[in-house]
């Protein structure tokens, strides 16, 4: 089981929580003033001090490059990460959602990820292990600008809290973009599903806390469940509010949809997405009775590209092959 | 602190510029600095007062802005950091530090481009435990201090014996 294909709390409108920590060795440049045997010592220092805690390592240098991506693709790494072409490796422990990234930007990203509105569990998870790391390793730090990371942007905390949400009424209603600046006014950022740069895909939108330094990480979080919750009570108000011959269109929508995801024989990662984020929603309207959550929670993250290369049996060599993997796996997974 | 425009708002954008040795700040809430910004009174790309939706990094774009174009000349530009060899200028050009000490190093020149990032440059929360402990011991000891210096002037000596000694041991403690 991971974050994507269990169930959690506020499930109609959020999809995961996620607590990031940026951390940095004091002995140790930054960046790529760090040399590769530093790099190798950073990353047997960080793995040695978690020993018997779970964790699997994953050397990056080791692995194919859809393996790599696959890692991008369960938001376990990010990008860049991934992209790297100095030592780099990955911790991860798939039981509590915990995933380290070592020699990312920063020396150490430790990260834990939740399913549903989970904010604060997740940062319990992350403070354990930091504790863990702090109490072997020399974090660091300055009294004024708190824990130091190679960006500026980091500075203080170096904590990024960050929620999925699920908003196809306001993006149907164009809301997002008003919503987005009023939420840069007060310190937080929106994003598309992927991170930085990336366009917002089947409604799905990051949210998280832009400022680290002179806030502390209870106020943080509680700034964000806070906003939280106003954009969910706005989300479900404008859900129930469609009603008489708009439901009506909205339910042969769904079922359409439904129609496409479990009888299709070629189906791309954007057509797949599109059709998701429909049939979440019908099922949140009581519209799509036999898909649960969890279900199509798995598929949203197994029918990307390099998993879903990892997961088949026959490796698809190109796009029309994966479109075919797709769909079958997609209709497998619904009972057809 | 409001901004100095409308005196309404809070400030929320920071701009300094520094050209020639004369010196200009202005502390802005983002609709003035917009609007500013429409009548050519500030310079400044799109990007850097209205972060849209999907921009990469609206710091991105502040840092640049902030510490100025490369052309303008910029004041301790050749500061190096003593452990890492970093620049002020390699730090302005890639809007990253080269270690942790370079933020001690360039501390007076970052501090308001950390401002315009944070509205803040005091941390609050979390702390390695070391630091906690050396942060307890450096606050007992300040408050050790002052006590025996009120000691002294009040001439209670045998109070202030019991003091300094108390201050030894905690020194001496590692």
């Amino acid at each position: 089981m991971a974050w994507y294909n269990e169930i959690g709390n506020d499930f109609d409108t959020v999809l995961s929580s996620r607590i990031r920590f940026a951390r940095n060795l004091s002995a140790y440049p930054f960046g790529n003033k760090l040399k590769e045997n530093e790099a190798r010592e950073i990353i047997s220092a960080v793995s040695a001090s978690l020993d018997g805690k779970g964790f699997r390592k994953i050397d990056f240098d080791d692995i194919s490059p859809t393996e790599a991506a696959s890692y991008v693709e369960k938001h376990f790494v990010s990008r860049e990460f991934a992209a790297k072409k100095t030592p780099h490796s990955l911790l991860i422990n798939e039981n509590s959602g915990t995933a380290i990234m070592i020699c990312e930007e920063d020396h150490i990203r430790l990260q834990s990820i939740l399913p549903g509105l989970a904010l604060e569990e997740a940062f319990k998870i992350a403070c354990e292990y930091d504790d863990i790391l702090d109490s072997v390793l020399d974090i660091a730090y300055n009294e004024d600008l708190g824990y130091l990371t190679h960006c500026p942007t980091n500075l203080g905390t170096g904590m990024r809290a960050s929620v999925m949400m699920f908003l196809p009424a306001l993006t149907m209603a164009n809301r997002i973009s008003s919503l987005a600046s009023e939420l840069s006014k007060i310190g937080l950022t929106m994003r598309g599903m992927y991170g930085e740069g990336s366009e917002s895909r089947g409604c799905l939108y990051q949210i998280s806390n832009q400022i680290t330094l002179g806030i502390t990480e209870e106020d943080t979080l509680k700034k964000l469940g806070d906003v939280i919750s106003q954009i969910n009570e706005q989300e479900r108000k404008l859900r129930s509010s469609i009603k008489g011959e708009n439901l009506e269109r909205l339910r042969d929508k769904v079922l359409r949809s439904e129609g496409i995801l479990k009888y299709a024989h070629m189906l791309s990662s954007a057509e797949f997405i599109e059709h998701f984020s429909t049939i979440r929603l019908g099922i949140a309207l009581g519209i799509v009775t036999d898909i649960s959550y969890a279900v199509l929670g798995d598929l949203l993250i197994t029918t990307l590209p390099a998993v879903l290369t990892l997961s088949s049996g026959d490796k698809p060599k190109n796009d029309a092959e994966r479109d075919r993997a797709r769909a079958k796996l997609v209709k497998n997974a619904l009972g057809k | 602190m409001l901004c100095e425009k409308c005196k309404k708002n809070n400030a929320s954008v920071f701009y300094e510029e520094n050209i020639n040795g004369k010196k200009r700040s202005l502390a802005l809430c983002s609709e003035c600095a917009n609007e500013m910004k429409k009548n050519g009174e500030l310079p400044g790309s799109d990007d850097i007062f209205s972060p849209s939706l999907f921009a990469s990094s609206i710091h991105d774009s502040l840092f640049g802005s902030l510490f100025g174009s490369p052309s303008k000349p910029q004041i301790g530009a050749k500061k190096t950091c003593p452990v890492c060899g970093h620049t002020f200028e390699d730090f302005r050009r890639i809007g990253k530090a080269g270690c942790a000490e370079c933020y001690r190093t360039f501390a007076a020149e970052l501090e308001p481009t950390i401002r315009s990032i944070h509205s803040n440059a005091k941390h609050s929360g979390r702390a390695p435990a070391k630091q906690k402990a050396k942060h307890k011991k450096e606050n007992e000891l300040k408050a050790l201090r002052n006590e025996l210096k009120e000691a002294i002037a009040k001439e209670e000596f045998e109070k202030a014996a019991t003091l300094r000694d108390k201050i030894r041991d905690i020194e001496s403690r590692t």
